[in-house]
C-alpha cells in the first residue's frame, strides 16, 4: 500500500470507530429503545393478563421451553441464570424483544424469545413482575462486600461511578420500569452483564449509562458490586398479581 | 502387507526440524510486533486488562492520600516553626483540592456534628423532613455528597462565607446560605412546617461542621477551581426550548421521565428529582435560571456521564426544563407582589422564563401545592442502617 492508501484506510477506520456510538442511538428499527421503552412496553402489557400465561412460564409449549425450567418455578434464577420475580414487566418485555431482534446475545434466550408473540412477552412480562420469591442469592464471586457496599451505596466518584442505589432505588429494588432491581440477583447473572457492558456484548442500557459504569469497575469491583447486591433481601412483587 | 505404490519420501527428520524453527522465528516475531504494538497502548481501546479500573482508581485515591499527608506534615512545619514555610495546599491528580471526607471526623463532639451534618446533607428528605416542601435532597445537586468538583463543591463555599450576595444584598453567613437553600431549592413554603429550619438550630449547625470539616487547608477565598457549577459559554445559536426539549427526550427522560416529575422507589422515596412541577425547586432557586442550569448539567448529567452533552445541548436542555411551571417565588408570596413586579425586583438581570407567557401559560404564578401533611414516609435506606460511623 501506497501512503495515500494507508492513509484512507485509517481514516475509513476512525469513521467507522466514530460512528459506533452514533449507530447505538437507534439499535433496531422495530425495537423502541428511545428513553421511555421500558414505559412503552409497559403501558401496552396493561391489556394483557398474565394468568393467560402463568402455564407458558410453568410449562411451556411445544418448541418453547418454559421459563421455569431455568429461570426455576418461583422466578428466582440460579447461577448465571437470572432472578425475574420482582422485575418491572416492562423491564422484562423490553429484554424479550432485545433478544428476539439479537440485540442481546444469548443463544437460549434468543431461540426462546424469536418463538415468542408479542402478547405472550407482555404477558409473561407480567407474570413475573407480580411474582414474589424469597432470594436464592448470596455472594459466590469472591468479592470484597464492603467495597461492593461502598459501591452500591456511595459510588466511587474518583472513577466517575455513581452509586447503584441513585438509580435502582434505596433498597435496590428497582425505580419504575426502566431500572430493574438488582437485590438478590443471581451474581454471576449481574457480573456478566457487567462484563458484557464493558465488551459491548450488550448495548441496550439507556443513554448508555451502564457502559460507561462497566468500563470504570475493575474486574473486581465487578465481583465486589454483583456480591454484595446478591445479599440484599428480594424485592417484593412490582404490581399486584390481580392488578 | 507392503504399499504398493509408496510415496516418495523426503527426509523427515530434516524437514520437521525445519519447519520447527522457522515457525519458531516466525513466531518470534510475531510476538515481538505484537508486544511492540502493546507498550505503544494501542490495543488499550480494544482489550482493556481487566483490573485496570482497580489500578486507575487505586492510583487516584493513592494520590490523593499522600496529598493530603504531605500538607498534614507540612502544616504541622509551619506551625512548629514559621521558617519551615507555609502548608501545601492538597491537590489530586486531577489538580482539584482534596476534601477530608466524613470517615476522617474525630470520635468526639465535634465529630459528631460533622456526621450528622453528613446525614442531613445526604438524606435531607428525611433528616430535615419537617423544612423541606419537595422531592430534593441536598446531595443531588451537590453530587458525592458535596465532594465532586464542578458541582458546587462544600468545601470550596465552605471558604467563600461571610459575603455579600446580590441575590439580597446584604451580608450573608454560611447560616443565610443554607436559610436560603431551604427556601428556595427544597422549597420550604410547602413543608410540613411551612419554613426553613429554624434560625441558630442543629440543622444549621451540623451542616456547617460538616463543610468546614471537609474544607481544613483550603484557603480563605480562595477561589478554588472547580468551585460552583462552571458555566459553559453561552453558544453562538443561543438556547431554544424546542431543541433542549429532544435533548431532553434523549437523554433525561428515562430517568427525570417525560413530564419531569421525577421517579421513586417502591419504598416510596425520590431517586430522580422532579425537575418542574409540585416537587421540584421553586422559582427563587438558582437553579432556575438557565446557565446555572447549563453549568450544572453541562458537568455533571447525565449521571455518571458529565461533560457527555455539548455546550449547545446543555444550554438548551436548561432552557427546556426551566420553560415549564414550578413553585412560586416566596419572595412574590411574601410580599404580596405580583408577578410582573417580582419579575422586575429579582428576575430581570438573568436568563431565566420567569415572566413570560410560553405555552399560553404566565410562567412564575406557580403550581397550586398544598402543603404536605406530614414527614415523607420514609426512614434510612436499608444499608444505610447498618452505615452510621
Amino acid at each position: 500500500m501506497n501512503l495515500r492508501a494507508h492513509v484512507l484506510f485509517a481514516t475509513t477506520l476512525a469513521l467507522g470507530l466514530t460512528a459506533l456510538p452514533a449507530a447505538a442511538q437507534k439499535l433496531h428499527p422495530d425495537v423502541p429503545d428511545e428513553g421511555e421503552a421500558a414505559e412503552i412496553y409497559a403501558a401496552r402489557a396493561a391489556d394483557v393478563d398474565p394468568a393467560d400465561y402463568a402455564r407458558l412460564a410453568r410449562e411451556g409449549d411445544g418448541e418453547v421451553w418454559s421459563c421455569a425450567s431455568c429461570h426455576g418455578a418461583k422466578g428466582e434464577g440460579n447461577g448465571n441464570i437470572p432472578r425475574l420475580a420482582g422485575l418491572s414487566a416492562g423491564y422484562i418485555a423490553k429484554q424479550l424483544n432485545a433478544y428476539a431482534v439479537g440485540l442481546r446475545i444469548n443463544h437460549n434466550m434468543q431461540y426462546v424469545a424469536e418463538k415468542l408473540s408479542q402478547d405472550e412477552m407482555l404477558g409473561l412480562a407480567r407474570y413475573y413482575a407480580a411474582m414474589e420469591s424469597p432470594s436464592a442469592a448470596g455472594p459466590e464471586l469472591g468479592g470484597d462486600l464492603e467495597r461492593g457496599r461502598e459501591l452500591a451505596i456511595h459510588g466511587d466518584w474518583d472513577i466517575d461511578v455513581p452509586a447503584c442505589y441513585s438509580c435502582h432505588g434505596s433498597s435496590a429494588w428497582g425505580v419504575e420500569q426502566a431500572f430493574p432491581s438488582l437485590a438478590a440477583q443471581q451474581p454471576a447473572y449481574t457480573y456478566a452483564q457487567l462484563a458484557a457492558w464493558t465488551d459491548g456484548r450488550r448495548q441496550n442500557s439507556p443513554v448508555q449509562l451502564m457502559q460507561g459504569i462497566s468500563h470504570a469497575l475493575s474486574d473486581a469491583d465487578k465481583r465486589a458490586v454483583s456480591d454484595y447486591l446478591a445479599t440484599l433481601p428480594a424485592p417484593p412483587a412490582q404490581e399486584a398479581p390481580d392488578d | 502387507m507392503t504399499d504398493p505404490n509408496p510415496q516418495p519420501t523426503r527426509d523427515p527428520g530434516r524437514t520437521t526440524g525445519r519447519r520447527a524453527i522457522g515457525a519458531a522465528i516466525a513466531a518470534a516475531a510475531l510476538v515481538a510486533v505484537g508486544a511492540g504494538l502493546y507498550a505503544l497502548g494501542i490495543y488499550d481501546p480494544i482489550a482493556q486488562s481487566p483490573d485496570r479500573g482497580t489500578h486507575q482508581a487505586g492510583a487516584i485515591e493513592l494520590a490523593k492520600d499522600e496529598a493530603r499527608a504531605d500538607h498534614l506534615a507540612s502544616r504541622d512545619a509551619y506551625t512548629n516553626d514559621p521558617a519551615a514555610g507555609p502548608p501545601t495546599l492538597p491537590v489530586g491528580q486531577d489538580g482539584y483540592f482534596v476534601p477530608r471526607t466524613v470517615d476522617e471526623a474525630p470520635d468526639n463532639e465535634f465529630g459528631d456534628s460533622v456526621r450528622r451534618g453528613y446525614e442531613v446533607f445526604t438524606n435531607t428528605q428525611t433528616n430535615a423532613s419537617q423544612h423541606v416542601g419537595n422531592g430534593m435532597n441536598c446531595a443531588n445537586c451537590h453530587l458525592g455528597a458535596g465532594t465532586v468538583p464542578e458541582s458546587a463543591p462544600m468545601w470550596a463555599a465552605a471558604v467563600e462565607y461571610p459575603a455579600f450576595r446580590g441575590k439580597n444584598k446584604i451580608i450573608n453567613t454560611m447560616e443565610d446560605r443554607i436559610h436560603g437553600c431551604f427556601t428556595y431549592s427544597m422549597n420550604a413554603q410547602n413543608s410540613p412546617s411551612g419554613t426553613p429550619p429554624p434560625r441558630d438550630g442543629d440543622i444549621y449547625k451540623d451542616l456547617q461542621s460538616y463543610f468546614y470539616f471537609m474544607a481544613e487547608g483550603a484557603p480563605l477565598e480562595g477561589n478554588l477551581p472547580g468551585r460552583g457549577y462552571p458555566v459553559p459559554p453561552e453558544p453562538a445559536q443561543g438556547y431554544d426550548i424546542s431543541r433542549g426539549e429532544a435533548v431532553f427526550e434523549a437523554n433525561c427522560a428515562v430517568c427525570h421521565s417525560s413530564d419531569g416529575s421525577g421517579r421513586q422507589d417502591p419504598n416510596g422515596r425520590w431517586i430522580f428529582p422532579a425537575l418542574w412541577g409540585d416537587d421540584a425547586y421553586n422559582w427563587g432557586a438558582g437553579m432556575h435560571r438557565v446557565n446555572t442550569a447549563a453549568g450544572f448539567i453541562k458537568h455533571n448529567m447525565p449521571l455518571g456521564r458529565g461533560g457527555s452533552l455539548t455546550d449547545q445541548e446543555a444550554w438548551d436542555v436548561a432552557a427546556y426544563i426551566n420553560s415549564w411551571e414550578r413553585p412560586a417565588d416566596p419572595r412574590q408570596l411574601r410580599d404580596g407582589t405580583s408577578v410582573a413586579e417580582t419579575d422586575a425586583q429579582f428576575h430581570e438581570h438573568t436568563p431565566n422564563f420567569y415572566g413570560d407567557v410560553i405555552r399560553g401559560d404566565l410562567l412564575g404564578d406557580g403550581v397550586p401545592g398544598e402543603p404536605t401533611e406530614q414527614a415523607p414516609s420514609t426512614g434510612r435506606p436499608l444499608g444505610e442502617q447498618t452505615a452510621s460511623r
